[in-house]
């Protein structure tokens, strides 16, 4: 069946089984795509999904959607990658204007008024979960620490837009990188 | 206001490094800090539903604040702004032939840009915690959940882990 089907809608089918199946933001996607792009449809080698999943990391936005955009553009050039990266983003877009449009009524009943107190409270802990793992092979020494400590300030006390807080990371990064190879 | 959406969220898609837990605070400065559109306690909402449905966090927190905010025309408008600015850089990317030094400049880069993400991260427990931590219980939520996220036997999957403490909260807050 799936070799009869134009390309574009094989590239944005799989896409779209793809981003309505996944839970748990992009990284939790890479397995599914990898699966599907791979073993199944063998649109890229091993040696090009690598490639794809460093590219697709090494630039913003979501490691997703970027990945579908490059598997897409790999089969079908630009306009591939768009189908793609829609198929992929499509499901969630229409799963939240459902949920936002049909139970606007029920997130203001009490019961999911509590229902969402802990699960914020569970965020908090998820993203301090995310923040520690990430930081865990990052940090070692009280130059790293520094690093990471100057662009908190620079964000919670001085309350700059966050992206400077991130140019300043690549600034002072470099910085300490050469300072390093000095000394 | 759709326009304003829109500059602040293709801000939101230039600094989205580092996975969708970092967009988080990203859109907590547009959209909490400098508009005001959204109170904390919403935010930490919009994180958990965005976290709970499907596909990318970046992308389920761009389209329920834009919806928040403007309806379905912005959560179309965000959704879109927010991918945008990857396109670009995917565009260009492309357009270089992926020459290696490219491609090993922006690997490079990646890595330089951790410890912004760490902090992003960091900030983004600080002010999602001040609206959700209200008291001892919360607390014990949020310690609990990042507890099992980071110790739990062979890795609980997070929506799992949020729809636990949902329900915990319609029991005991």
């Amino acid at each position: 069946m799936s070799g009869r089907l134009p390309i574009f809608a094989q590239l944005f089918g799989t896409f779209f089984f793809v981003g309505l199946f996944t839970w748990g933001g992009g990284y939790a996607m890479i397995p599914l795509i990898s699966r599907e792009v791979l073993e199944k449809r063998r649109w890229l080698t091993e040696e090009e999904f690598r490639e794809a999943l460093a590219l697709g990391s090494s630039v913003p936005g979501p490691i997703a959607s970027n990945l579908a955009f490059l598997c897409g553009a790999k089969i079908g050039g630009i306009a591939g990658g768009l189908v793609a990266q829609l198929g992929c983003v499509l499901p969630s877009f229409l799963v939240i204007l459902g949920i936002a449009a049909g139970l606007s009524r029920f997130f203001s009943a009490p019961l999911a008024h509590r229902f969402f107190l802990g699960a914020g409270a569970a965020v908090t802990g998820l993203v301090a979960a995310s923040a520690l793992r990430l930081a865990s092979p990052l940090v070692h020494g009280f130059a790293d620490f520094f690093l990471v400590a100057s662009c908190l300030a620079l964000i919670l006390g001085l309350r700059v837009h966050p992206l400077f807080a991130l140019i300043w990371a690549v600034v002072l990064g470099v910085v300490l990188r050469r300072w390093r190879h000095a000394s | 206001m759709l326009l304003d959406l829109l500059q602040s969220f293709l801000r939101v898609g230039i600094g989205a490094y580092g996975g969708g837990m970092a967009v988080i605070r990203l859109i907590y400065h547009e959209i909490v800090d400098v508009q005001g559109w959204l109170s904390a306690q919403e935010m930490a909402e919009v994180t958990a539903l965005a976290e709970m449905t499907p596909g990318p966090i970046a992308v389920n927190a761009a389209t329920y604040t834009g919806f928040c905010v403007a309806g379905v025309a912005g959560a179309a408008l965000a959704t879109v702004a927010v991918l945008l600015p990857s396109l670009v850089f995917l565009f260009l990317l492309l357009g270089l032939r992926r020459s290696g030094r490219t491609k090993n400049g922006l690997v490079k880069l990646g890595k330089l840009l951790q410890p912004g993400v760490v902090a992003l991260l960091a900030a983004a427990v600080w002010s999602l915690g001040r609206a959700t931590v209200t008291g001892w219980l919360p607390a014990l939520f949020a310690a609990g959940s990042a507890f099992l996220l980071l110790f739990g036997r062979a890795r609980i999957h997070p929506v799992l882990v949020i729809i636990l403490f949902g329900l915990l909260g319609v029991a005991f807050l």
